[in-house]
């Protein structure tokens, strides 16, 4: 099967979306936001009279990144540039709440499947329409090209690079949990230790005589970031008063952050290796998200 | 006892969603040529002007001292360039509908009986009166905030969906009332309506707006809100996105959607309309005009309307409509209920 069907959503140019991926990173939105604005455009389809689509998969492609935090001239630390809220009944200002946010502008690559040829025409229009009334990541949809359908035949190098040209100039985030695995097994270290050990810049000199040079430089080559995958579940699934759905049953969950790779869409050789999709383990109580290859 | 409202998780999103404003520099007579407007940093020596001790004021010898100490600032500024007279200001504002569906709810009473009221609303108003005023706000400019004081002309220029654009003189229109009425004002307004009761998908428009304040004078984006500015010393830091000054979409929002003239100390409060809020608070005033006592804040109506009462009047549902408009979480906490 290497004939495959995708829906390009081209250059969203978002704001004010949520840069807070995990309690304790902040930067690229968590690609549980992506894969939820998804879920959300396949529901709204179906609604709509699609009701054998399936949107399987999706990459997401960063052209633009814009994150609101202040770095004043010699600070080593950024701040939140934050937001007020109005004012309380007494006329009173409320406690700030810090929530970081960013403007950024990405394209979706998302994969079709169950849609009838002859729903093409009406399938377009239906999603250049459910786009401009949704949210991605929280924040508001400022502007986006038409959407288009692209067949990608993955045997051929032309049309897996049509496909991947309609992402570039920009960054696709893939998984690199394997690194983080690798060196928990091989050096013992504990899983955040080893995700630190990744992000870290080291500087070493090294002495030839009577020069000192100096070396900066990671452990591994690329643009590695940590990013939040899903969640780990950590109470037994069961009813908590008010809970927002009382059909189905809920449990407190904490989130899983492991190591991205932002890389050009040109250095991708298989679309398997962008395309995030959702993995349940319930043996292990884990909601992740993963790409295909991973899987 | 009538049904309680019995959403504790509830939220709406905005149906009305504006860009950022960015800020550019142009001429009035020739606006072939825009250029953005960026930011410069500045430092200056300030007088100490602040209210002193009254153990200073006393002793001369003291406040001499006090006085004569430099008070140097560093602070972000903006401002035209001397060949330009005026600023351009243009942003984006979408209109969604869907006011009757809630983005989260978890009220199985409410959810029952909510649909229908919104539904009744729309049907019985189509929005009329709310658009109208959403588009004398984008018409008089209000949104220009501190860039129209003062301004000689104000010009906004609305383009639809369609291509059709639509030119309004902004100080044609009073920032106090709504009586304005014009063809081209009800042409926008025509269509935000039908876009916030849901017979247009959505509706994108683009505004421009052009304010001739004068050669070189300095305009104003929006301050930034850092809370920890670290040890450099910028006591105030603007807004700009890629270079470009630019106003908060929020800021943008709270004027378009200045239309609160219901609210009880209307009259005597002699500031006209306010921004719609949940408790009617207007920050600079530093006070809330829709105070739960009178029963005329948002939660008090909401709660009564969403479960199918009428209200006293139709302004007090335009009321409610308009914070549904504006969006926000209105849970209550689920302690209460019991």
């Amino acid at each position: 099967m290497s004939y495959r069907q995708f829906l390009l959503l081209p250059h969203l140019k978002i704001h004010n979306a949520n840069a807070l991926s995990s309690p304790y990173t902040i930067g690229f939105p968590a690609m549980t936001a992506w894969l939820g604005a998804v879920h959300a455009l396949q529901r709204q389809l179906r609604q709509q009279g699609l009701s054998e689509l399936q949107l399987n998969g999706v990459a997401v492609s960063c052209h633009q990144f814009d994150l609101q935090t202040y770095q004043g001239p010699g600070d080593f630390v950024r701040s939140i540039v934050g937001t007020a809220n109005p004012l309380d009944k007494d006329g009173r200002r409320p406690a700030f709440v810090e929530e970081a946010r960013c403007h950024l502008e990405v394209s979706l690559l998302i994969e079709i499947q169950g849609l009838d040829s002859d729903d093409d025409q009406r399938f377009i229009e239906l999603v250049n329409q459910q786009v401009q009334r949704m949210k991605f990541a929280g924040g508001d949809l400022l502007s986006s090209r038409p959407v288009e359908i692209l067949p990608v035949n993955e045997d051929e190098p032309a049309s897996m690079k049509k496909a991947l040209n309609k992402l570039m100039l920009g960054y696709v985030l893939i998984e690199r949990r394997a690194l983080l695995a690798d060196s928990m097994r091989q050096e013992g270290q504990d899983a955040l230790d080893a995700l630190l050990d990744y992000l870290t810049i080291q500087h070493r000199a090294t002495q030839d005589g009577e020069t000192v040079s100096w070396e900066s430089k990671r452990k591994t080559a690329g643009w590695l970031v940590p990013i939040a995958v899903g969640f780990q579940g950590i109470s037994k699934p069961g009813v908590a008063k008010h809970q927002r759905d009382p059909d189905t049953p809920h449990r407190f969950a904490e989130s899983v952050v492991t190591l991205g790779e932002f890389v050009m869409p040109h250095r991708i050789n298989t679309l398997d290796d962008m395309l995030w999709q959702y993995r349940v383990d319930l043996q292990r109580n884990l909601y992740l998200c993963q790409t295909l290859s991973n899987a | 006892m009538a049904v309680k409202n019995d959403a504790t998780v509830l939220a709406f999103e905005k149906k009305l969603v504006p860009s950022d404003g960015y800020l550019y520099g142009t001429t009035w007579n020739d606006r072939s040529k825009v250029k953005p407007l960026t930011l410069t940093p500045k430092s200056v020596r300030g007088t100490i002007s602040n209210r002193l001790k009254p153990a200073l004021q006393n002793d001369p010898l003291k406040l001499n001292a006090e006085v004569e100490k430099p008070n140097l600032q560093t602070v972000d500024a903006c401002a035209l360039a001397e060949d330009q007279d005026t600023l351009k200001l243009s942003f984006t504002l979408k209109v969604l509908g869907g006011i009757d569906k809630p983005s989260a709810s978890n009220g199985p009473e409410f959810n029952k009986s909510y649909h229908g009221v919104a539904q009744n609303y729309v049907a019985e108003t189509g929005f009329t009166e709310l658009a109208k005023r959403y588009a004398i706000n984008i018409a008089n400019g209000r949104y220009l905030w501190r860039n129209r004081v003062g301004a000689e002309k104000v010009e906004v220029v609305v383009s639809l969906n369609e291509g059709e654009t639509l030119s309004f003189d902004a100080k044609q229109f009073s920032l106090r009332d709504f009586n304005a009425d014009s063809p081209d004002l009800q042409k926008l307004a025509g269509k935000i309506a039908a876009a916030l009761s849901g017979n247009l998908p959505y509706l994108l428009i683009r505004v421009e707006a052009y304010a001739l304040v004068g050669s070189a004078q300095e305009v104003y984006p929006s301050e930034e809100l850092v809370l920890d500015k670290g040890k450099g010393n910028k006591s105030k830091i603007l807004y700009a996105v890629n270079g470009t000054a630019a106003l908060h979409s929020q800021k943008i929002g709270n004027a378009i959607r200045t239309i609160d003239t219901w609210y009880p100390a209307f009259a005597e409060a002699g500031i006209g309309p306010i921004a719609i809020e949940p408790y009617g608070s207007v920050t600079n005033l530093g006070k809330a005009f829709r105070t739960p006592k009178d029963k005329a804040d948002f939660y008090s109506l909401f709660d009564r309307f969403a479960l199918g009462e009428t209200l006293a009047s139709k302004d007090q549902e335009h009321y409610v409509m308009a914070v549904l408009v504006r969006g926000g979480v209105f849970g209550q906490s689920g302690k209460e209920k019991e």
